[in-house]
């Protein structure tokens, strides 16, 4: 009897104490990497304490933690790395609509609800693609705002409307080509504005704007503008390339009819410098004697230049002074001048 | 002896039952009369299906067990829907589709009870009615500039969504719930609008594709005559600059012509065989003469006095 009682006396302890361990031991709980928990001690977060000192909330980091088990405490897990959100709200639908012949095939149309698109404000269709990427900053207003469920479609909807609102203002021309990077500055400036409204708790790292396209349905018509920039590019190069060759051209006559002005200048005024001197040295000499003078200069002349001819004839003269002479002129072409008659 | 350790040994084993009974009873009460609100949490006792005034503070409330006392708690955080896609005109006439997003949250826990039975998507089948009635009123109200315009003065986003949203804030009140925002998420056109943005669209690229085709030319032509301007002022100033060089070559040669007009025949005769050497200086000249002339006359007869005539040919 008393043995009976002793034995399940002990059963009833260690039955006792598995139960305490059990509960206790239910604590224990791993943050897993790239998650950040959150300790909520009989409803209220649990804050960092040391020696009577609040630091703050408890936000645990990955690893081995230990709470009260529930109901007493409850650990929320969130992530603590970057994340990813796309918005394809405005990309059409290439669901499979295909023709006969397998390709895809573009109705004439574009249905509401189905294919998205956003609207410019010179009211043209445009198609484009959007991705966020976020960060939780702010754990506890995270909490408290979004009860730990990912905010993906209130992140979607106030995305959506910062670029509703945003392309509603430009020109297609300017969303699609010239002013691409002001519109996604301007999308996220409206939706980080809109995040910090609401309390969230989320930092916004990165704004894309990832993919932007007309509508399938006026492609070529967008090509045919493209082109045409191409082209007019392409002309305006070439005249730019001409009109340098015709700059050059004028500048290189300009220095040239500049250099000829100057060769001329030098020539003209050494020339009538050297003719005043000889004339100036000679003079005294011709004054002596003009006619001798001028006799003596004037063989010398004739004789140094008849000296410095090739080719040297001597005709006779007749009565009236006059001869007849065939002469080919042609000894520029190497023809051998033989043919000289008298 | 046997019969003392016995007695010792069931008082024992009456406290460790005790103990545990005990332990297993408060876990099981407290299990069934402890319930705790969480900060941004709403909690409702109810006893009978009567509910109590509502809980706001966090913290550890106590209850009287079921079926006695039921707690029921409400997340105060915010929740989102997106309304329908339908029509609507605007004060232009212009039919446009709007897609709204609502932001909303519990305000009154009893009276969203009453009225949903806290069930989230009657809620929001109840608020997507609401915002359907005030929506197209509203629209009617705004010509489409007001929503997508070039010019940033016509723009009324802002007053359009806060317009929506006052009677709609308004309304909801009764379902004991608060409408923080109504945003427009998307704005579209019916298919046969679309069908006519497409044409137009078209039309506008192939303006503009003219457009850049004839201004390709225009740009083109005008940097070709510019350069032309330029070549010919260039040349105009080269020839000015040409000119006032000669003009100053022709003075300073001046100067020396005025020495040679102390006798100009003497200055006459030195300029003609000067130029006269300089043609001979060309190693390729051939030279035919007649006696009577130059030195030449030598070979007919005593020299009588300078003449003659050269004849040249290269």
């Amino acid at each position: 009897m008393s043995r009976a009682l002793r034995s399940s006396f002990r059963l009833l302890q260690l039955f006792i104490l598995i139960l305490l361990v059990l509960y206790l031991s239910s604590g224990f709980f791993t943050i897993k990497p790239g998650k950040m928990g959150l300790v909520l001690h009989l409803g209220k977060i649990r804050q960092k304490e040391k020696a009577g000192q609040i630091f703050g909330p408890d936000i645990l980091e990955p690893g081995a933690h230990w709470s009260w088990p529930e109901p007493i405490d409850k650990v929320v897990v969130l992530p603590a790395g970057e994340q990813t959100l796309k918005l394809s709200l405005f990309w059409y639908n290439e669901g499979d609509r295909y023709d006969l012949g397998g390709r895809r095939k573009v109705s004439t149309s574009l249905i509401p609800g189905v294919d998205g698109y956003t609207i410019t404000g010179d009211r043209n269709i445009l198609h484009s693609q959007w991705s966020v990427n976020f960060k939780i900053e702010d754990p506890v207003s995270y909490l408290l705002a979004t009860n730990a469920e990912a905010p993906k479609e209130l992140l979607e909807g106030l995305l959506a409307r910062s670029v509703v609102q945003t392309v509603g203002r430009m020109t297609a021309d300017q969303a699609l080509l010239s002013d691409v990077n002001q519109f996604s500055t301007d999308v996220k400036t409206a939706f980080v504005k809109d995040i910090n409204r609401f309390e969230l708790g989320i930092k916004v790292l990165l704004l894309n704007y990832v993919e932007k396209a007309p509508p399938r349905q006026t492609k070529d018509a967008f090509d045919a503008v493209t082109n045409a920039g191409n082209s007019k590019e392409t002309k305006v190069t070439q005249a730019r390339k001409e009109a340098e060759r015709i700059i050059q051209t004028a500048k290189a006559n300009a220095s040239r009819i500049e250099s000829e002005a100057e060769a001329y200048k030098t020539r003209i005024v050494l020339e009538a410098q050297a003719d005043a001197k000889t004339l100036s040295e000679l003079l005294p000499k011709y004054r002596e004697n003009p006619r001798t003078f001028l006799r003596q200069l004037y063989f010398e002349g004739i004789s140094e230049g008849i000296s410095n001819a090739k080719e040297k004839f001597v005709l006779n003269a007749d009565e009236s002074g006059t001869r007849q002479l065939r002469i080919t002129l042609e000894s520029s072409l190497k023809y051998k001048p033989k043919e000289k008659k008298k | 002896m046997d019969t003392e350790e016995t007695r010792k040994t069931e008082s024992k084993i009456n406290i460790w039952s005790l103990l545990s009974g005990i332990l297993v009873a408060v876990g099981l009460i407290s299990y069934m009369t402890m319930f705790t609100v969480r900060k941004n949490e709403i909690a409702l006792v109810y006893t009978f299906n009567k509910p109590s005034d509502p809980i706001k503070e966090s913290g550890l409330y106590f209850k009287a067990p079921w079926p006695v006392q039921k707690a029921v708690k409400f997340s105060l955080s915010i929740r989102i829907f997106s309304g329908t896609f339908e029509e609507s005109y605007t004060g232009d006439g212009k039919n446009i589709i709007l897609e709204a997003f609502v932001c909303w949250k519990i305000d009154d826990p009893r009276l969203y009870m009453k009225m949903t039975s806290g069930d989230r998507r009657r809620a929001e089948s109840l608020l997507k009615d609401v915002v359907r009635n005030h929506k197209g009123g509203v629209l009617g109200k705004h010509p489409l500039t007001h929503l997508i315009s070039t010019k940033p003065e016509d723009i009324q986003f802002t007053r359009i969504q806060d317009e929506i949203l006052a009677p709609v804030a308004r309304e909801a009140k009764a379902f004991g719930i608060d409408v923080q925002e109504i945003g427009i998420k998307r704005l579209a056109l019916p298919e046969k609008t679309v069908e006519v943005v497409f044409e137009r669209m078209r039309k506008e690229r192939q303006k503009l594709a003219d457009r850049f085709e004839a201004e390709g030319e225009r740009l083109a032509s005008i940097i070709r005559s510019d350069a032309q301007k330029e070549a010919t002022n260039e040349l105009t100033q080269a020839e000015a600059k040409a000119k006032a060089i000669r003009g100053q070559a022709d003075a300073e040669a001046a100067s020396y012509y005025k020495i040679l007009s102390q006798d100009p025949e003497l200055a006459d005769f030195l300029r003609k065989m000067e130029s006269f050497k300089n043609m001979m200086k060309d190693k390729d000249t051939t030279l035919i003469l007649t006696t009577n002339m130059g030195p030449f006359q030598l070979l007919e007869e005593a020299p009588e006095g300078p003449a003659g005539k050269t004849k040249e040919e290269r």
